[in-house]
């Protein structure tokens, strides 16, 4: 297993492809700028003819500074493009998902199946460094939808395999849909990843995939 | 500096503080009288114990055994109770034991919320069965190993139902194998920052004594301190505003190392949960409110006047008060932390949980403090503006400011904007923290979400107050090491402005996963996207300037070449969250904290520091040593590398932020590799490093200060005018008789203002044209 989802990974490594060419080309141009166009000896060659309280002659060529605004913004709307589709996918409410309900407090997570059957999803317990903890099993394959609420204050679930987080607020409903897929079976832990007081650390949980 | 050491009577002072340190962490602090329970046993009878009261704890054995039970029998002897069965009070106890517990065995005695048990009987009525005796029984099951401490309180009462004439006696009793003294957290924290204040005040005193080492007298010094500390001078305030800065960057540094021991290792317990919630909570709000704001307010006070060829702000006095709401709202927000209750918030202080009871009391404090800084920085800004639009050197227009004041016109700006918001919300805070207003409680209708909009619209914005001065100091370095004008300046200016309009609408890249509408979450992924094409225009811009230049290597070179290559890690980095798909997964991850300092350190403080070695000639008259820079500048660089770029990994692994531990991927389950434990321990190392190089720069400013070369007025030969006046710079800083004129090198046309400028002008307040009295 590892963290973060298909999704992430798939959009991860396209942003790593640019980053990386954006790190090399500033780089290899810092390197080179700094260390050709220095003073060989140290000493000062007044290039500009720079004299306090005198505005400089200018220096600029608009050809370059419009080719470094127009490059970079077609690179930010073509990554924008891509990170885009994702969303769509992420956000999309399926209306034959499973609900399973997740209430939240402090400093424990509680998971209602409702009354579906224990083989789509079932809740109990497991030990988790010494502490009993939930442990919620799902079927790979199954769409689900987490209709998560919090008792006191904002806690959010960390779905470390899936790659997914979101908030629980007290009085409202926020929505998460996942459907695990056959490479994501097995189990993870569950963090809370938004502060929520002096247990926040432990206040874990276990979510299983089985086949 | 070492002859210092030479000195018998410094070496004892060192001695004693040395002493002082070794010993603070073992003060513990134990129960003391029968307080706190006011209403659930007696409060503490008598000012003192008193050695007429003797208190008794029987039944505790030799041996301890794990688990095991134990009745024990409370007696006391002494005072003025006397053995009539039928007086109302004769006396009441508190027993309080370190480990194990405690249990009433009768309705005479009472267990109390934190633990320890104490008699019945309650009230005026006296209808309780446990005031009226001397001896009582209690049941103590013992830990299952080790021992335990006791501390028992009695009360003699004299029966009148008034506490005159009452005494109460103590007794501490230790059972079985004691744990070793263990330094706490807040100690060690509390015995550093003290420290620190000595430290201070060591320097000031032994700048007065340089000052004049012949005509050193006692008495002078106060007058020579208080001149200092109350003049309206905006170098002075600059001065203050910079060690109060440097001050808190060192405390900041020190929250972060302890909190960086607790996560060496995981399962770790050198803090406990509540102490390291205080930790990494002060960490930021120090880090952000009272060192990045302050040095940018040093800076900014310094050269802004000089720069502008102004003879000094507009606003003197409101500036001196910019300055002591600083100090106040600083010693608001630490006073929580020394009460052992200190904001456990996180900076962000997120609602509802600030409002809730699970919060400490400190987060008042700390709440009614940032609003003090609020006002401080509502002020400086409104200061500011003015300085910059009515005090600008003959002949300056705006497009003829140098960068660093044109960045920090716009981050003024940007902060007097947005600050208000958080305003706002602080002062909600601090209601429903207080008065029981429910602007933030969920069930009486209050938004959760209300808080977060109103932090990030001030938080995000918040982020470019502090880079953007970094960006103008770097302008500024490189253009004139580079001996080159800065490439294409008016493309500066504009992608300033740019970063300062976009900046303001891309906050709701904090709230992906809050439950926000999913409207506003697409806006500011794309709004988010942008901002990176005016930074990329910078980042370009000064790699172009260099070229065709003569760089001249020296500290503040090195430091600006080095923020350069972390600045675009940064940038880069933080292309990542706006992928509303990847944020998902790297939200409040260890890759976040990875950006955020990549961006504070690597962009800030790096700029700050190249900043630190570019202007110390011109503020103290003295050059700094190259040597110490560059030695500060490698081992700085490096070790601020091994710190933060190890966290992008464990943030995609999945390590989430603020957590007191972190669990590795056990049989049962999968959470974090074994291999992120070794990384958390190089951090922790390379942490303890980074702090340690930045004692280089403050002994090269002390050094330096003190005995450096003299400089000229012009050490790095830029044209700014802060270059024109002598170094350090006269009072007032510009003769205002005889201002500076701006030149220009190119045939300059000054032209009829446009559309903009005719606005402004009409705007202003006419010039005084002479005719109109009365």
């Amino acid at each position: 297993m590892e963290a973060g989802g298909e999704v992430f990974w798939e959009l991860f490594d396209v942003f790593n492809f640019w980053a990386l060419i954006v790190l090399i080309i500033v780089v290899v141009w810092l390197l080179y700028n700094s260390l050709v166009f220095r003073s060989k000896d140290g000493s000062d060659n007044n290039i500009d003819n720079f004299t306090p309280g005198v505005f400089p002659a200018e220096n600029d060529n608009l050809k370059m500074e419009l080719t470094w605004t127009i490059v970079p913004f077609i690179l930010i709307v073509y990554l924008t493009f891509i990170a885009w589709g994702p969303i769509d996918q992420m956000w999309t409410a399926d209306p034959d998902a499973h609900e399973v309900k997740v209430n939240s407090s402090q400093w424990s997570w509680a998971f209602d199946c409702g009354d579906l059957d224990a083989d789509i999803c079932e809740v109990s317990n497991i030990d988790v460094e010494g502490q009993t903890r939930p442990l919620l099993r799902l079927k790979a394959g199954e769409s689900y939808m987490f209709n998560m609420t919090s008792t006191d204050v904002t806690h959010a679930p960390f779905f470390l395999d899936w790659g997914l987080k979101e908030d629980t607020q007290p009085g409202m409903y926020t929505r998460l849909y996942h459907t695990p897929s056959t490479d994501e079976i097995g189990s993870s832990l569950l963090m809370c990843t938004e502060y929520c007081g002096k247990d926040h650390g432990y206040m874990t949980a276990v979510v299983e995939v089985h086949a | 500096m070492l002859k210092a050491f030479r000195n018998p009577r410094a070496i004892a002072i060192l001695a004693i503080l040395l002493i002082a340190v070794a010993l603070a962490p073992s003060a513990q602090s134990y129960p003391f009288g029968v307080s706190g329970v006011q209403n659930d046993g007696c409060a503490c009878h008598g000012q003192s114990p008193s050695e007429e009261v003797v208190p008794s704890l029987e039944g505790l054995p030799a041996e301890l055994e794990g688990g095991a039970t134990y009745t024990l029998n409370i007696t006391f002897t002494g005072g003025p109770s006397g053995t009539d069965p039928g007086a109302t009070a004769l006396g009441g106890f508190h027993l309080w034991a370190s480990a194990g517990s405690l249990a009433a065995v009768d309705d005479s005695v009472k267990e109390n919320p934190d633990g320890s048990v104490t008699h019945n009987g309650i009230d005026a009525d006296d209808t309780g069965q446990g005031n009226d005796q001397t001896q009582w029984q209690v049941e103590w099951t013992a830990p299952s190993e080790g021992g335990a401490k006791f501390v028992l309180h009695t009360n003699s009462v004299n029966g009148d139902g008034t506490s005159g004439g009452d005494m109460y006696g103590r007794l501490t009793l230790d059972v079985g194998p004691q744990p070793s003294e263990q330094a706490s957290g807040l100690t060690v924290l509390a015995t550093a920052i003290l420290l620190m204040v000595m430290i201070t005040l060591g320097c000031v005193i032994w700048v007065f004594y340089r000052q004049s080492p012949d005509a050193f007298a006692w008495e002078n010094f106060w007058p020579w301190f208080s001149d200092f500390i109350t003049s309206t001078d905006h170098k002075n305030v600059g001065s203050l505003y910079m060690a109060n800065g440097l001050f808190f960057l060192g405390v900041g540094g020190m929250f972060a190392l302890i909190f960086r021991v607790q996560l060496a290792s995981p399962g770790n317990d050198f803090l406990t949960q509540d102490e390291y919630n205080q930790f990494f909570t002060m960490h930021g709000t120090t880090m952000i409110f009272l060192a990045a704001m302050p040095m940018i307010a040093g800076f900014a006070n310094w050269i802004v006047p000089l720069q502008i060829g102004a003879p000094d702000l507009a606003l003197p006095r409101l500036n001196a008060l910019a300055f002591w709401l600083n100090p106040a709202g600083a010693i608001l927000i630490f006073t929580g932390i020394f009460s052992g209750q200190g904001a456990d918030t996180g900076w962000t202080g997120y609602a509802p949980y600030i409002v809730s009871h699970a919060a400490h009391s400190g987060v008042t404090l700390w709440v009614a403090g940032q609003i003090l800084f609020v006002a401080s920085s509502t002020i400086s800004g409104i200061n500011f503006m003015t300085t910059f639009c009515t005090m600008r050197a003959p002949g300056m227009g705006w497009m003829n400011m140098p960068l660093f004041s044109w960045s920090m016109l716009i981050a003024t700006l940007m902060l007097f904007i947005s600050i208000p918001a958080f305003g706002i919300g602080l002062i909600q805070v601090l209601l429903d923290r207080t008065i029981g207003t429910v602007f933030y409680e969920a069930a009486a209708g209050g938004d959760p979400l209300l808080w977060s909009h109103l932090f990030w619209y001030f938080g995000h914005p918040e982020v470019y107050v502090v880079v953007l001065p970094a960006f103008g100091v770097i302008s500024e370095v490189l253009s004139t090491s580079a001996r080159r004008t800065i490439f294409g300046y008016k493309s500066m200016v504009f992608a300033l402005a740019g970063i300062g309009i976009v900046g303001f609408i891309v906050y709701g890249h904090h709230m992906f996963t809050s439950g926000m509408s999913p409207v506003l979450r697409f806006v500011t992924m794309l709004t988010t996207m942008l901002v990176a094409v005016p930074t990329g225009i910078k980042i370009f811009n000064w790699l172009q300037t260099m070229h065709g230049g003569s760089l001249v290597y020296r500290t503040h070179t090195l430091w600006a070449l080095g923020f350069l290559a972390t600045f675009t890690l940064g940038g880069i980095s933080g292309m990542y969250f706006p992928a509303v798909a990847m944020d998902l997964h790297l939200h409040e991850t260890y890759f976040v904290v990875a950006h955020f300092h990549y961006v504070f350190v690597g962009g800030i403080v790096f700029g700050l520091y190249s900043g630190i070695y570019y202007w110390f000639p011109k503020a103290t008259g003295r050059m700094m040593n190259e040597k110490l820079g560059i030695l500060h500048f490698m081992t700085g660089f490096i070790s601020y590398n091994l710190v933060f770029w190890p966290m992008h990994r464990l943030g995609i692994q999945g390590m989430p932020r603020r957590q007191h531990t972190y669990f590795i991927t056990t049989d049962e389950y999968f959470a974090l590799p074994a291999e992120a434990a070794d990384w958390n321990m190089m951090i922790t190392i390379a942490a303890f490093l980074f702090f340690a190089s930045n004692f280089i720069l403050v002994y090269n400013m002390i050094s330096s200060g003190l005995k450096g070369q003299k400089a000229p007025n012009d050490p790095w030969g830029g044209w700014s005018m802060e270059w024109m006046v002598t170094s350090p710079p006269p009072t007032p800083s510009h003769d205002p008789s005889n201002l500076p004129e701006m030149k220009f090198a190119e045939v300059h046309d000054d032209g009829e203002p446009g559309f903009f400028g005719r606005v402004i002008e009409w705007m202003m307040i006419p010039e005084d044209d002479g005719g109109e009295e009365e």
